[in-house]
């Protein structure tokens, strides 16, 4: 079987970039409202200094560097072309306008304006859906990336409804948002939409970085269909706020799919013909542990109040949420981001020399060094954030506010050091001959 | 990347090969045991090569190198590059200077060999 040569299709660097460029600004504004976070903190996680952060985190952090990716990942990976490449363009300045503008109406708790910027909030990832799905809908193959992200899709269009009917029903007073709906809107949008579309990703991208096979799709699919099942029903119930038994049931249920998912990524790192590993690794192997304590966590949250003192009932949930957000999710997205834009950035300026100049390679364009420290900072963060909120130390939980925006800086500033002109390490030279028998 | 003006042999073309670099994984086409074959003919020069997996997002990039590469070696020829899937890419391709790069210990590479 042979084909002709066909020139490798890559959306371009001005439209995937500004996405991954603007994650890391968000990341670091949430360590600013971490760092200046009150005692109120740690007595709900509804209170509108806690809201506007994790907001911050999950809409402006990791939603909008999961947009880049996808829309990076959509035409690479998954196979399909993208909707519109000007609607794209457009709707990340409207993402970022709009996600801005909530996180501050939520700190100040101004309704009006919480609900209009979560409709253009909304009218973003409606754009967003709508111009990626483009992409899932013109592939030509099914795999686990593009079942992963169709379902992923399903739960953000949810989760956006919800999300959206809620910051109206406070604005209208329509009815209370209970901690029961409040965590069925949390729980579609961090697990139902970023860990299905990171856990489908991953079992595209982790064979392909590490050169492993993966001999065990169907299970794969498996175990993305159940945790989707698994995501919905823990949605539907938990929003009536059932009691503690029934809470720790749901979180058993909805954590059996990521832990199955993590041991078989685990396996299939553990059968990969590379034997060094590179960022990507690096980070799949600190997320997967991240997960591990997330998951622990979570049963004790679940449980609530025989391990939470009655007058801070947010601890656990913090710690959850700290480490599920900045751990697991975090840590992968981050490891990603230092291979999807490396990879956009070779392709876009150092492709069109190949065979005319000596080109560096893709390690050549980001820092090794960089890239771990960001990784290091972000999982310290995690952690120095879950111990803070499980010993209700405020004054640590502020320390990891400050972390987190170092974090977000650094990271910043590792991305753009990529855009910087790069020649062929000497390393790739010389060992060009090496290499070579 | 010299420009070769004699009648080119396989060698040639496959030296030609090893300045086209796998972009991910730092290592030539030649020494990762991608290129399967090379035909060169007064007609021109044929060559079949794979990439690590079908959908490697890499692959279209890697194969175009290797046009642009023998191009600019062997002006005035006729080039065809094919993408063969048949058989598939392993890692036991590699030669073993490859295997050290992508980490390999001597103990791992002599229970491989």
């Amino acid at each position: 079987m042979s084909a002709r040569a066909v020139p490798a299709q890559s959306p371009p660097l001005g439209l995937v970039a500004p996405f991954l460029l603007a994650g890391p600004v968000f990341l670091a504004a949430a360590g600013v409202l971490v760092a200046t976070s009150k005692q109120e903190a740690l007595a709900g996680i509804n209170v509108p200094h806690t809201l506007a952060a994790t907001h911050a985190l999950v809409l402006g952090w990791l939603t909008t560097t999961m947009m880049g990716v996808l829309y990076q990942m959509g035409p690479v990976v998954i196979g399909g072309e993208l909707w519109s490449q000007r609607l794209a363009r457009a709707q990340c300045g409207l993402h970022v306008v709009a996600v801005g503008t909530f996180v501050v109406a939520l700190e100040r708790w101004d309704t009006a304006v919480m609900a209009a910027a979560g409709s253009g909030v909304a009218l973003s990832l409606a754009l967003f859906v709508v111009n990626a799905a483009a992409a899932l809908i013109r592939a030509k193959k099914w795999s686990l990336a593009r079942f992963a992200v169709t379902l992923s899709f399903a739960f953000l269009v949810a989760t956006a409804t919800l999300g959206l009917t809620y910051a109206l029903a406070v604005h209208n007073a329509w009815f209370p948002i209970t901690m029961g709906r409040l965590s069925a809107h949390a729980h579609l949008g961090l697990l139902g939409w970023l860990a299905l579309t990171l856990m489908g990703l991953s079992y595209q991208l982790v064979p392909m970085f590490n050169i492993a096979s993966n001999r065990h799709v169907t299970r794969g699919y498996v175990i993305l269909a159940a945790t989707g099942a698994a995501i919905a029903a823990f949605a539907a119930v938990i929003a009536f706020d059932p009691p503690a038994a029934v809470r720790l049931l749901l979180a058993v249920l909805v954590a059996a799919g990521p832990a199955a998912w993590a041991i078989d990524l685990a396996l299939l790192l553990r059968s990969r013909s590379k034997a060094s590993i590179d960022i990507q690794g690096r980070a799949t192997f600190v997320s997967l542990a991240f997960l591990g304590a997330a998951i622990a966590v979570s049963l004790g949250a679940a449980l609530g109040t025989p391990l939470t003192p009655d007058t801070e009932p947010a601890r656990w949930l913090l710690a959850y949420g700290a480490l599920g957000m900045l751990g697991w999710m975090g840590t992968a997205l981050a490891g990603n981001s230092f291979k999807v834009l490396p990879f956009l950035l070779w392709y876009h300026r150092y492709r069109p020399l190949v065979g005319k100049a000596p080109v560096p390679v893709v390690s050549d364009i980001y820092s090794e060094r960089a890239a771990i420290g960001v990784l290091g900072a972000l999982g310290a963060t995690a952690a120095v954030a879950a111990v803070a909120a499980l010993a209700g130390n405020l004054l640590l939980l502020r320390a990891a506010g400050v972390l987190l925006t170092g974090t977000g800086v650094a990271h910043l500033a590792g991305m753009l050091h990529m855009f910087l002109p790069k020649q062929s390490s000497r390393a790739h030279q010389g060992t060009r001959k090496a290499v070579t028998s | 990347m010299t420009a070769t003006t004699a009648a080119p042999n396989v060698r040639d073309v496959a030296d030609a090969l090893q300045d086209v670099f796998d972009p991910e994984l730092g290592i030539d086409v030649v020494a990762l045991g991608m290129v399967y074959g090379i035909d060169v003919t007064p007609a021109g020069i044929s060559v079949a090569m794979t990439t690590t997996t079908a959908d490697c997002p890499m692959g279209g990039a890697i194969l175009e190198g290797a046009q642009q590469v023998l191009e600019a070696s062997f002006p005035g020829l006729p080039i065809e590059v094919a993408h063969v899937f048949d058989p598939p890419w392993a890692v036991l391709m590699c030669s073993d200077d490859a295997l050290r790069w992508l980490g390999f210990d001597e103990a791992r590479l002599q229970a491989m060999r």
